[in-house]
């Protein structure tokens, strides 16, 4: 867990605002300056991608709300998205993850840090007023880790707090974070939060997932978050295959049930390693000598993302399905960024004439307890 | 400035070879500097030397050599006692000779070479590696970036044998710095191969890449890896080196390093050959084997060959073995169909 950056940037816009006036006392850091100085580092960005992606980590930025926050999670077309609709709080993440996309797809040099909630919320709002065939289901992780940065924060209270209100969406905290103490600590949490964590062997947390707790950790986390009164995720995300990949996730899954209780866990995704072109250079100047991002990819349609073989793809997931199954009747399990075809083949589903078709397995809330 | 500029106040004059340090080599762009001198010396004997050197006074009588090595060591075989030289101001901006020295027709450097005149600069002149990368990366044509000085700097990794064969036939930066990262002994296996096949630039790009990958997942040293019987058949008969060995090579790095789509690729070809299809009717998985659809292609001349193909694509299908065709992009098995 992160303790404290190097430098924290603030907009001056944002001198008078009382949440990044709490902000700049409660986020530990050397030294405070004003976000124009920001442009030194923009300046080693430019001239050294990869290496300022680890030094961004150190430093972390105040920055002002700057219009559409809340968006659709940016899914490939082909492929079927599960429809989470993503709140920018933050973007950048402290943790140093191999296969992190955000390396390569945040243009900033540092942690961004939106602390003007207030005007978020009222996005969001305002989006609800629409018409949905199906409640929305909300989160912040996306361009960030949900909750490796709340101890500093705060942020989860008042998003607690906001969703209490709207019953009938979920909103999910996703992390791989321990960072749950603030949650814990919220009596009487509304049913519609639910806190997941993404998931590997102990093997591949070792090696490709710099920074972040161990397994035991984070389902040590979900048990706590369980037994406060908040509902369940896991994401396995990305599946890697490896040599022993059965024996070693088999063991992940068995894992999370010796925490959860089945009927605590609303939905699980899996989803296998899988990126973009422009994110291999990253990969060899970052992480040379990584067995695991040396596995079999190949630049497959519709997007030239590269995945492994389909038919590898569709006997991991097929397999896992199964050993969820076996711990679990209820649970909703989907495909992370998959196609149909994969969908039918793999978990025997049709999903293909509509992206809907994901979003409607959801389970909805759980019904507020008035009594 | 340029060459006339640097020539402009120089004077020639007739030097002996004795007055030259031979040991003085800053200025040195070749290497290794007696590559390919035999045709020089041969001229050099019988016309003696046309281009003058350029040198610096050291004093004492002493020159320091800025252009000419390879003109010298020749001149020095042919026994010659003294040679033409410009003698150039003491005042030149280093960074300008090598400027003007790199402009002079065919010179070239190797990556190789490049990389020893950054690593000389960079001990003697004692530069930041941002004022070495943005100053002399341009000159040697490499861009700019810290990141190629970092990728040139690797170069000072390979085993010398290695490295006088990149300079001599002019190994890219980018080949020569993947080669570079390969412990000294399964360099020198590479070294093998690549006498052997002669690869070119790209195919010698792949054989590096895909031997480090296959090296990492594996964990197994490069020598190990080129000792496949197959291979080693190859490269010590230089018949079948010639005769397409380098691409055989290539396919059997390449199946090694992805096995998964290896097996993959068996499995469909095992079935179509079981199908036993009519006389020239393709069957093609879809691209990487993603998605669902498998082509079949044919063409025909008459309506007669038509039939005859429909029938027989007919007759496949009803094999039992066209039940495992989808299998191949992940299919589950056929459930097996009930008659009415």
């Amino acid at each position: 867990m992160i303790k404290s950056f190097d430098t924290l940037y603030i907009h001056p816009e944002l001198k008078d605002h009382k949440r990044a006036a709490k902000l700049v006392r409660t986020i530990p850091h050397r030294r405070l300056e004003e976000l124009g100085r920001l442009e030194k580092l923009v300046a080693r960005q430019r001239e050294d991608p990869a290496g300022a992606v680890r030094s961004g980590k150190l430093n972390a930025a105040l920055s002002p709300y700057r219009g559409r926050m809340v968006e659709g999670c940016p899914a490939t077309r082909g492929m079927r998205c599960c429809r989470y609709r993503v709140i920018n709080l933050i973007s950048g993440c402290p943790m140093d993850c191999s296969y992190c996309i955000l390396q390569g797809y945040i243009n900033r040099p540092t942690i961004f840090i939106y602390p003007e909630l207030e005007k978020i919320f009222a996005e969001i709002d305002a989006e609800l007023a629409g018409d949905w065939e199906y409640p929305p289901r909300y989160g912040t992780g996306e361009l960030s880790d949900s909750l490796a940065l709340d101890h500093m924060t705060g942020f989860s209270r008042d998003l607690v707090e906001f969703f209490r209100s709207h019953p009938q969406n979920w909103f999910e905290f996703k992390t791989k974070s321990t960072g749950v103490d603030n949650l814990c600590g919220l009596a009487s949490p509304p049913p519609n939060i639910l806190v997941s964590w993404s998931v590997n062997p102990q093997v591949v947390i070792d090696t490709e997932e710099s920074g972040a707790p161990p397994l035991e950790q984070r389902l040590s986390a979900a048990a706590r978050v369980q037994d406060a009164g908040y509902s369940l995720g896991f994401h396995f995300d990305p599946i890697f295959h490896f040599s022993g990949w059965e024996e070693a996730y088999y063991s992940v899954v068995a894992d999370i049930y010796r925490h959860a209780k089945p009927g605590n866990v609303a939905w699980i995704s899996l989803g296998c390693l899988r990126f973009s072109p422009w994110m291999a250079p990253y990969f060899a100047e970052r992480f040379a000598g990584h067995p695991l991002l040396a596995g079999e990819f190949f630049p497959v349609p519709p997007d030239g993302k590269y995945r492994y073989p389909q038919p590898v793809r569709i006997d991991i997931y097929r397999k896992m399905y199964e050993w969820i199954r076996s711990f679990d009747k209820q649970v909703y399990v989907y495909l992370c960024m998959e196609s149909a075809t994969v969908y039918r083949w793999a978990l025997d589903r049709e999903v293909g004439g509509d992206w809907l078709d994901v979003e409607k397995g959801f389970p909805a809330p759980p019904a507020v307890n008035t009594g | 400035m340029n060459q006339r500029n640097i020539l402009s106040n120089a004077r020639l004059e007739w030097i002996g070879t004795g007055k030259i340090d031979r040991d003085d080599r800053f200025f040195a762009l070749e290497w290794p500097v007696e590559r390919a001198i035999d045709p020089l010396v041969e001229s050099v004997k019988k016309a003696g030397l046309l281009d003058p050197l350029w040198v610096i006074g050291k004093g004492r009588g002493q020159y320091r050599l800025v252009d000419g090595f390879r003109r010298l060591a020749a001149a020095r075989v042919a026994h010659l006692a003294k040679v033409p030289a410009m003698v150039l101001e003491s005042t030149v901006d280093t960074l300008e000779l090598y400027k003007a020295r790199l402009a002079r027709p065919g010179k070239i450097l190797s990556a190789v070479e490049a990389s020893r005149v950054i690593e000389r600069l960079g001990e003697q002149l004692d530069m930041s590696d941002k004022q070495l990368a943005e100053v002399f990366l341009p000159v040697l044509g490499l861009g700019s970036s810290i990141k190629i000085l970092a990728e040139t700097r690797r170069l000072d990794r390979l085993e010398d044998p290695v490295a006088r064969f990149c300079a001599g036939s002019g190994v890219g930066l980018r080949e020569a710095s993947l080669w570079a990262q390969f412990p000294g002994e399964g360099q020198q296996a590479i070294l093998q191969l690549v006498l052997a096949l002669k690869p070119g630039r790209n195919l010698l790009r792949s054989y590096l890449q895909l031997l480090s990958e296959i090296s990492l997942r594996e964990s197994l040293p490069v020598q190990d890896i080129l000792a496949d019987r197959r291979i080693r058949d190859i490269v010590l008969d230089p018949q079948k080196s010639c005769s397409g060995g380098r691409e055989i090579v290539h396919g059997i790095l390449r199946r090694r390093r992805n096995p998964l789509m290896e097996k993959i690729e068996e499995d469909f070809h095992s079935v179509r050959k079981a199908l036993e299809l009519p006389e020239q009717v393709s069957l093609e998985p879809p691209p990487f084997f993603e998605g669902h659809r498998i082509k079949v292609a044919f063409e025909i001349g008459s309506r007669r060959e038509l039939e005859k193909k429909a029938l027989g694509l007919v007759q496949a299908s009803r094999k039992p073995q066209a039940s495992r065709l989808f299998s191949a992009l992940g299919a589950p098995p056929e459930k097996k169909r009930t008659e009415k």
